[in-house]
């Protein structure tokens, strides 16, 4: 028989990594280096790949200039990362509020 | 000091990774993590040596000296030029070697690629190395991206001729 696999990490929610990987992923997206992105946010290359690999813990301020050197809102950062925390799918606003 | 210029090898990219600025110019400090993108052939970097062989600082010509917001503004597309990226090694920085570090630079571009102009992006705190690119010919063209709390612009863009040497003034 198959077993579901399920990554405890998505459950137990490492905050940290995953606004890490989310950070990466989208760098990646978009095609942009290390340092186009913390140019873009005035940050070091070096402080940009730790927050990156979840080492170190940007502030709300530091996501701010990220997202800025992403050229992404913030707040669309911020959906990204909660959907990469929780695999359930979200409930669309008019089906619930139909419910 | 004669300064050379040579492709970028994978060494050299690790141990450039890995220098460490003081105070503001902590922004420049890089990371293990970006050696691949200073390999990365269309980004041109070069490594510099002195007359030991020591590594000394990089070049890197083109897309990696531009900056995310000039290019949103077109910056970059106003004028044919060459772009012009450069670090020195942290212990060189501040002591006077920037003009001549610079100027082999542009020496070896003007020889590799033949370039219509120079041209830079420089933060606008960086005053250090604006002095710099002034001394060597470069002149400013506009400030742009976002304002910083002193009120100024984040970017200043320069420019100079490709062909033409400043002449030489001696400093009093």
């Amino acid at each position: 028989m198959k077993t579901l696999e399920i990554s405890p990490d998505r459950h137990t929610g490492d905050l940290l990594s995953t606004i890490g990987e989310t950070l990466r992923a989208e760098r990646n997206e978009r095609g942009l280096t290390l340092k186009q992105v913390a140019e873009g946010a005035h940050v070091s290359v070096s402080y940009l790949a730790e927050i990156e690999r979840g080492e170190k813990d940007p502030s709300s301020r530091v996501l701010e200039s990220i997202a800025g050197g992403l050229d992404v809102e913030v707040s669309e950062l911020l959906v990204r990362i909660a959907s990469a925390m929780e695999p359930a799918p979200v409930v669309p606003v008019t089906n619930s509020l139909a419910a | 000091m004669r300064y050379t210029l040579a492709p970028i090898s994978r060494a050299d990219a690790e141990e450039i990774s890995g220098w460490r600025y003081d105070g503001p110019y902590s922004v420049y400090n890089g990371d293990p993590g970006s050696v691949n993108s200073l390999l990365e052939p269309r980004f041109l970097y070069h490594s510099v040596r002195d007359e030991d062989g020591d590594l000394v600082g990089y070049f890197c010509f083109g897309d990696d000296a531009r900056v995310s917001a000039g290019r949103r503004l077109g910056l970059y597309d106003a004028k044919p030029a060459l772009d012009v990226g450069l670090g020195m090694r942290p212990d060189l920085t501040g002591h006077g070697f920037g003009e001549a570090f610079v100027r082999s630079g542009l020496r070896f571009a003007r020889k590799t690629y033949s370039p219509p102009a120079f041209r830079l992006t420089v933060a606008t705190f960086n005053r250090r190395a604006i002095r710099v690119y002034e001394g060597v010919g470069f002149e400013s063209v506009e400030t742009f991206g976002a304002t910083r709390r002193t009120g100024e612009k984040d970017w200043l863009l320069m420019m100079r001729d490709a062909e033409e040497e400043p002449p030489y003034i001696p400093k009093k």
